[in-house]
């Protein structure tokens, strides 16, 4: 007997428990009508005493005649009456709902003066109604490259293995998706296209600059960039990886800088974007002790993952013409000691650009990363009183809920991490929007609907802390939930580091 | 047409009673078997594999009362065994989650005669049920028998969505605890 047995033990409940089951579904499809139906006649007889305390008889109406008290109710347009109706679509994403399904902005862009329709479609058996798109079972994120200056083209980037199939699907975009077969580890890629990428005129653009890449890379050779720390290739996970040394003077190598101003300029198309590596890769790759990772190129964006000796690592967005945005949500679990001080100026530096806030995510000095959250009432004064002693907040990662989001310039997301010596711990808030799966590395970290660590915040007492502090099998993160907040501890860490007694007090600080 | 004439049709042979079953919970049936197999092919299989079980077992059953339960208890079992099988290979989200939530519950025990402990387990669950309130047991029949999504059941019922993950993570250890009492191996 196994899990699938006990499903089916499930099935064979009483069928009256089955009956009642639909019924509660009818009964609230029929209380939700009968509540549409009554509001809707309320409203309908307000708006008719109110129009009838309005008009007086011999009124003409523009549009209707139900108050009219003529025989003949005529109807004048006016161009005011033109004016006043909205435009139903603006070309924007709607506010209220998942920019993907939204009306598409202008679906085309210019590369090399030619014209590049793009279809709001994706390939055959992909949907992004779930944070899993068929078998992909990893981190999965959509990148918003649309931004004030061109909503021209939206990007949709997933990570991940398909399970128990041997590719990877590197990146998914409009109307394609970009399949990249790890059989060659350091050597170029191999692509598989699907028809849509036959047909489009975008995948063939993409592969065109992928084949040149790849070729400019096997002409270095990878021994050659070995031997003299120079830049190669290697594809991790199914993405393309470019890595580049930079040099005594701490300038990066001719080649790396060329390719990423090609980027920048929009010269190169996306390639593939990926995240940070786990704690296996990080260690594998932390020999190199200066180097910048080009990880993902479009013509509008590039996507880097910048890793220095003092430990310092963002990923970047760059959109063209020296806009900035941070994106280090997919790092800030790897990442180690960093200094976002050390990281502007090098940022900026690198680009020549300036940093943008109102992008979605920011790394933000503490002190600001106190006031935001100090804007977020319930978490205010949370930062300061977590610090455990001998540990230093060494980065805060924020996500901000966009304008495309349900609440602008709110804190979705924070992130923080605290540091001493080789030891880290991090905390995780999500305010609002909790998802059934969190992800990390192409991992899931927890799945809230099977994680048992989920706890009311009411409910946890400091006895039941110790107790899931002290629980051997407590390997997974603890929850817990205030409202629509979830507090995310990592329990391991804690548990290393403090006494239940001091988390106990931590979270009383934090949430009650 | 109710149920009961349905059934009818079934007992005089009459193969007009698939296109009636079809027609009246077809689309149902569907929605559990996808809710497992993650696919609207193989769901769709499920559905016609269904009808082929119902026909080869009605006669002898006569399910007037419940004949959408005996229908769900039969797609469901095929979905679950296609599941099964596919599982060798590799299996879907849904189902990972699904026997995941279950596994919390009971560990599978080995050796043990199937049919029998299925039967028990069915009782025990049953009972266990029994004495849950009807909003909870609702809850939970969706999420496992009719194997539908936490969101889905929430907006449904006109509650959160973490009102049912809370739920359904309770139930999973008041079931967890019940069956050890009666001695299963958990």
């Amino acid at each position: 007997m196994n899990e699938f047995d006990i499903l089916k033990a499930v099935g064979d409940v009483d069928a009256a428990y089955i009956d009642e089951a639909l019924a509660a579904r009818r009964i609230k499809k029929r209380a939700k009508a009968f509540v549409i139906a009554a509001a809707a006649c309320v409203a309908a007889l307000i708006g008719f005493f109110v129009l009838k305390s309005l008009v007086k008889p011999g009124d003409t109406l523009h549009g209707s005649n139900a108050f009219n008290t003529t025989s003949e109710p005529e109807l004048i347009a006016t161009p005011n009456a033109v004016e006043s109706i909205e435009p139903v679509s603006s070309g924007s994403p709607s506010v209220t709902e998942p920019w993907y399904h939204a009306a598409p902005p202008t679906p085309e862009f210019v590369y090399n003066g030619r014209t590049y329709t793009m279809e709001r479609s994706l390939p055959n058996g992909f949907s992004l109604d779930s944070e899993i798109v068929g078998d992909l079972v990893a981190h999965i994120d959509y990148t918003y490259t649309f931004g004030e200056r061109d909503q021209s083209l939206q990007v949709i980037t997933c990570y991940g293995s398909v399970k128990g199939d041997a590719y990877s699907i590197a990146g998914l975009d409009e109307k394609y998706a970009l399949i990249v077969a790890e059989d060659r580890i350091y050597h170029g890629l191999n692509i598989y296209t699907t028809s849509e990428l036959n047909n489009s005129p975008v995948p063939e653009l993409v592969i065109e600059n992928m084949y040149k890449l790849s070729a400019k890379i096997d002409s270095i050779g990878y021994e050659y960039a070995l031997e003299h720390e120079f830049v190669h290739t290697r594809i991790h996970e199914g993405e393309l990886v470019l890595q580049g040394i930079r040099n005594a003077n701490g300038e990066f190598i001719p080649e790396l800088q060329r390719f990423i101003d090609a980027a920048a300029n929009g010269e190169i198309v996306r390639l593939s974007t990926g995240q940070g590596f786990d704690k296996e890769d990080r260690a594998k790759y932390i020999e190199y002790n200066e180097y910048v990772e080009l990880r993902g190129i479009s013509n509008r964006l590039v996507y880097l993952k910048v890793n220095l000796t003092s430990g310092i690592s963002a990923g970047i967005n760059v959109l063209r013409g020296g806009y900035l945005k941070f994106d280090s949500q997919f790092f800030g679990r790897t990442l180690i000691k960093a200094d976002e001080s050390e990281l502007m100026p090098f940022l900026e530096w690198i680009f020549g650009g300036k940093c943008d806030e109102e992008n979605r995510f920011a790394l933000l000095p503490m002190d600001q990363v106190h006031e935001r959250l100090r804007e977020n009432r319930r978490f205010g004064g949370f930062v300061p009183k977590v610090i455990p002693e001998g540990y230093k907040v060494s980065w805060a990662y924020i996500d901000y809920y966009s304008k495309y989001d349900a609440e602008p310039g709110k804190i979705k997301n924070l992130d923080i991490c605290y540091t001493a010596e080789e030891e880290e711990i991090w905390i995780g808030l999500e305010i609002g929007d909790i998802k059934d799966l969190w992800y990390s590395n192409g991992k899931i970290v927890f799945d809230s609907m099977i994680c048992d660590n989920m706890i009311e915040a009411s409910e946890l007492s400091l006895e039941t802390l110790k107790a899931l502090l002290n629980n051997p099998d407590l390997s997974q993160s603890l929850l817990i939930k205030c409202d629509d907040t979830v507090l995310l501890l990592d329990v391991p860490a804690f548990s290393d580091i403090w006494s239940a007694d001091d988390v106990y007090t931590l979270l009383s600080s934090a949430i009650w | 047409m109710d149920d009961s004439r349905i059934v009818d049709l079934f007992l005089n042979r009459d193969e007009s009673a698939v296109e009636r079953i079809s027609a009246k919970y077809g689309e149902r049936l569907r929605r559990v078997a996808s809710g497992i197999v993650d696919d609207a092919q193989i769901a769709e299989e499920c559905e016609n594999d269904t009808y082929l079980e119902a026909w080869s077992s009605i006669p002898p059953n006569e399910p007037r009362e419940y004949l959408f339960a005996y229908l769900g208890r039969i797609v469901r079992n095929i979905a679950i065994d296609r599941s099964r099988r596919l599982s060798a290979q590799k299996r879907s989200a849904s189902v990972v989650e699904l026997t995941k939530e279950m596994h919390e519950c009971l560990s599978a025990p080995t050796n043990t005669e199937h049919e029998f402990e299925a039967r028990e387990l069915s009782k025990a669950i049953n009972a266990f049920l029994s004495t849950q309130k009807p909003q909870q047991r609702t809850i939970f029949i969706k999420r496992y028998w009719f194997f539908e999504g936490v969101s889905e059941i929430a907006a449904e019922l006109g509650c959160s969505e973490s009102k049912v993950k809370t739920t359904l993570m309770r139930l999973r250890e008041k079931l967890k605890v019940k069956l050890m009492e009666e001695g299963w191996q958990v």
